[in-house]
């Protein structure tokens, strides 16, 4: 990707941010335009870690697209294995029996509580808080503990299948997250009298990177970054899918649109998912945890799209079949793809020091937008 | 179920021809519409208070074989509803009026289909240079790798470098 003059046009600095950089959390390319320190446009180029996955689908059996997305939303890979099993599902007309659904909820809020608590860590290091850093990974790695006993992996889990989940709850797992929870508030509120209330955060927050309502919504915003502009937008609630309708949960808004607000949803969010993950555990009934399905899988002819609200918003595929064994197109609506492209629109006007904050609010992950 | 029959109906009697075929689903509208009726559907989408399709939710395209099947999908956070629009366009030089100017949000997701599938859309903020509509692929990169008749430039283990075909 050589930069070619006529790219931008004008008689600024032109600053090169990335592709390897440590606040872009991964292989992301921001070409900025500077007057002083003031941004005057932003380009942001993507595409380094482009692998072609939605084609590598079409080359395979339905269920052996499960491993490849632990590699889209790596911090989240549940919840990307869940999109994508909703999606061959509903194209099948298969059922999930009814404990299925509970596991499914149970592992992706504790992904969701992972996934906030790495957002956590690095946005403060980014900010040059590194002392949470420590605290948040240290919380991380009890819920790691936790998905490990469950699925055998750390990271990539590749743990839901279509029909249902392929193992039950291991012995001791649900003592196991009911000990994490008690401990868990905690180190909630420890984080705000470190971080929350702290008068440099907050001055390097306030105000920075205001997105209205409206602008959110044009730009199809979602996740953390819409309900931070007070737009309470959660497909967990306003199209439910699994057993969430049966949950009791608060979806946080902040009206402010800034950084701070984004920040605030996550945090509000992992008190959130820990109540779902307490209703999960009491509510689970005994049963069967997977559909019998045939061994090669041929859906009728037709199409399908799921919804689904991932850490980092909405997270959707949309899924052709041909009749055939394997999908014919597959598509990935990635959140954080889409909350790049407000940067060109959101960074001018803005200081070149502010563009990490509002990066790392944003709390992207490139495996999911270059696909 | 009814008011999304309803709305088709108005739908069919102000754009006719436009609407190739209609389907109402639950808390949700299917439509394949003519590329040439596309941006006049889609700004009463938008517009239209009964409709108010503010959402830009995704966009992809899909080669057959035969034809490019392009697949949108918009939501109305007002109402709480989905619209789903087909457009077929042939595969020789697919192209189709951009939708970005009513939903800036629709911005990457055409130019992702440029890139993989080759769909031009005219009136694109981007212009129509290749190398500046290019997202996902370097901006030197020739052809559109997600077409079925795609053939890559070499063959070879891409670890070392191009190879000749042979």
């Amino acid at each position: 990707m050589t930069l070619t003059d006529t790219e931008i046009s004008s008689t600024g600095m032109r600053l090169n941010l990335g592709p390897q950089h440590p606040s872009t959390h991964g292989v992301l390319r921001l070409l900025v335009e500077l007057d002083g320190e003031v941004i005057h446009s932003c380009r942001p180029m993507i595409g380094y870690l482009h692998r072609g996955l939605e084609k590598m689908f079409e080359a395979r059996p339905y269920r052996q697209t499960i491993p490849f997305t632990d590699r889209l939303d790596y911090l989240a890979s549940l919840n990307c294995n869940l999109a994508i099993s909703q999606a061959i599902e509903r194209l099948g007309g298969v059922e999930v029996p009814e404990r299925a659904q509970y596991i499914r909820v149970l592992l992706c809020e504790l992904n969701r509580i992972a996934s906030h608590l790495v957002f956590l860590g690095t946005f403060a290091s980014d900010l040059g808080a590194t002392t949470v850093f420590l605290y948040s990974f240290r919380e991380r790695e009890k819920v790691i503990d936790l998905l490990e006993a469950m699925t055998g992996a750390r990271l990539t889990y590749n743990y839901i299948r279509p029909g249902g989940v392929p193992e039950d709850l291991p012995e001791g797992f649900a003592e196991g997250v009911r000990a994490f929870l008690d401990e868990f508030p905690r180190a909630l509120d420890e984080n705000d009298r470190l971080l929350t209330g702290n008068g440099i955060f907050r001055a390097r927050l306030e105000g920075v990177g205001v997105i209205s309502p409206e602008m959110a919504i044009a730009h199809g915003a979602s996740g953390p970054v819409i309900r931070g502009s007070g737009v309470p937008y959660d497909i967990r609630r306003i199209a439910p899918y699994e057993v969430y309708d049966r949950m009791e949960f608060h979806v946080p808004a902040f009206a402010e649109g800034d950084c701070l607000a984004r920040y605030r949803v996550r945090i509000e969010e992992m008190r959130q998912s820990a109540r779902i993950i307490t209703q999960c555990l009491r509510e689970m009934p005994e049963g069967e945890i997977m559909t019998k399905m045939p061994k090669i899988f041929k859906p009728p002819v037709g199409e399908a799209y799921s919804r689904t609200e991932s850490p980092r918003g909405e997270l959707s595929v949309m899924m052709v079949s041909d009749g055939t064994p394997n999908p014919a197109r597959v598509h990935v609506r990635a959140p954080s793809f889409v909350h790049l492209s407000l940067l060109p629109a959101l960074l001018p006007g803005t200081k070149i020091a502010d563009v990490v904050a509002i990066l790392g609010s944003f709390d992207t992950v490139l495996g999911e937008v270059d696909r | 179920m009814s008011e999304e029959s309803e709305i088709i109906e108005a739908l069919r009697e102000q754009f006719g021809e436009a609407i190739m075929e209609a389907e109402a689903a639950e808390e949700e509208l299917r439509l394949t519409v003519t590329p040439e009726g596309l941006a006049a559907l889609c700004r009463a989408l938008r517009d239209e208070p009964y409709l108010a399709f503010d959402y830009p939710a995704d966009l992809s395209a899909r080669d057959t074989g035969e034809e490019i099947v392009l697949w949108y999908r918009l939501v109305s956070m007002h109402h709480n509803r989905t619209a789903i629009l087909r457009v077929i366009l042939p595969r020789e030089e697919p192209a189709v009026g951009s939708v970005t100017p009513l939903w800036p949000g629709m911005n990457w997701h055409e130019r992702e289909c440029f890139d993989l599938y080759g769909v031009r859309f005219a009136g694109h903020p981007e212009g129509d240079d290749p190398a500046r509509l290019r997202i996902l692929l370097p901006e030197d990169w020739e052809g559109h790798p997600f077409r079925s008749d795609y053939e890559p430039a070499f063959s070879g283990d891409p670890l070392h470098g191009p190879q000749e075909r042979n």
